[in-house]
């Protein structure tokens, strides 16, 4: 009885580590910068090119940067969550226009709703490239020392918001 | 009469049919850890360790090829089962550019793959490097492999073994070949091969021996005349 256990209970292991896998999103790509120290986000402002924006300004606080462009769906859908963040997290929302035109953002968000502090425009995808971004729309969390915390890759929806964003600002803002 | 495997010579060695189920366990198992090898792609085993294009004197087109080809070795991360090189996604004609930027500021190939990796992570990389973490994607295949050739010799082949020596069914009667006999028939046997005719009678009359007939004719599969 002990003999023909043995390869059952090896079956069963495998079985469980299979079905474990099966739960897993294939296609997840895990951010490469999580908990590492943000990478410096300096560009010209959106609404105006004579200006330079800086996240050096934002050092001490907890953040979030929304990653956007007026061509992504998701990002239509998910705005009215952004600006729902932004008024209940009581953090800066900085957002990062993405290989958009400067006008169509702009008339974008004069259209939908500004909830940004403010938002740097990257229309080569540059700053995209140094913070890992693959996808649109893409929200970054920022701890007071710099460090990303989290990243959600996708629009955020309201079970991301309650039960993941907002629990964890809440946390490192203390 | 019902078949059944006869078991081999001395019920030490399995049965062939046992034999080829092992053999064919270890082939799949072998294809199973060959296939799940992190294989690297071609380009990536063949870096070579000349320095880059640095020089002012550098071509376009000699960055062109260096970036293609570096790109051939770094997957794209939107368009998973192609390389950087074929994907014709918006962020991989981007990394194209930026690999092309980092090539003309004099960067290595090793400085570019840190780059794409510290951004993108161990996925932008065909093959993932030996870490603690990735050990288990290494050298899991061949755990597996090693967990199955245990068990087929350590379970399956004993089973096999004592399968082969399992005695045949009490029911066994003597005059029928393909059944083992017992101790005492095979003894009953052995007498009769070897007996004289005039001593056929004290073979039959010997413990062991089957119940005569009362005739006393020795042998009775003789058909009456």
């Amino acid at each position: 009885m002990k003999r023909t256990a043995l390869p059952l209970l090896l079956f069963l292991a495998l079985l469980v580590l299979l079905g474990v896998g099966l739960t897993r999103d294939p296609r997840a790509v895990p951010a490469a910068l999580l908990h590492q120290s943000a990478p410096p986000l300096q560009a010209a402002a959106l609404h105006d090119p004579q200006v330079a924006v800086t996240s050096q300004d934002l050092q001490g606080r907890v953040w979030l940067l929304n990653v956007w462009a007026s061509w992504c769906a998701g990002c239509r859908v998910e705005h009215p969550l952004v600006a729902e963040l932004a008024r209940s997290a009581k953090v800066p929302v900085v957002g990062l226009n993405y290989k958009d035109d400067r006008r169509a953002a702009r008339d974008w968000l004069a259209r939908h709703g500004d909830p940004y502090t403010w938002v740097a425009h990257d229309p080569q995808g540059l700053l995209g490239i140094d913070w890992g971004v693959h996808a649109t729309p893409t929200t970054y969390v920022i701890d007071r020392h710099g460090a990303i915390r989290h990243r959600h890759v996708g629009p955020i929806t309201p079970e991301v918001l309650n039960g993941t964003l907002l629990p964890l600002i809440r946390s490192l803002d203390g | 009469m019902a078949e059944r495997l006869t078991p081999g010579a001395h019920g030490r060695t399995p049965t062939p049919l046992l034999r080829t189920l092992r053999l064919l366990c270890l082939v799949m198992g072998l294809l199973v850890g060959l296939g799940a090898w992190p294989w690297a792609s071609p380009d990536a085993v063949a870096q070579t360790a000349v320095a880059q294009t640095s020089t002012p004197s550098a071509t376009a087109a000699a960055r062109d090829a260096e970036t293609q080809r570096i790109a051939a070795t770094l997957r794209c991360v939107v368009c998973q089962n192609q390389s950087i090189a074929d994907s014709q996604s918006g962020l991989a004609i981007d990394l194209r550019g930026q690999i092309d930027r980092l090539l003309a500021q004099g960067r290595t190939e090793s400085e570019i793959r840190a780059y794409m990796v510290q951004r993108y992570g161990d996925y932008i990389l065909y093959q993932p490097t030996l870490r603690p973490a990735t050990a288990l994607l290494w050298f899991g295949p061949f755990a597996l492999l090693a967990l199955g050739l245990w068990v087929a010799w350590t379970v399956v082949g004993p089973a096999a073994r004592r399968a082969a020596d399992t005695p045949p069914p009490s029911d066994a009667r003597p005059g029928h070949s393909d059944m083992v006999a017992d101790d005492g028939q095979r003894q009953f046997a052995r007498r009769l091969l070897h007996a004289p005719a005039s001593s056929l009678e004290e073979a039959w009359a010997a413990p062991g021996a089957p119940s005569a007939p009362a005739s006393g004719r020795a042998l009775p599969s003789e058909p009456p005349p």
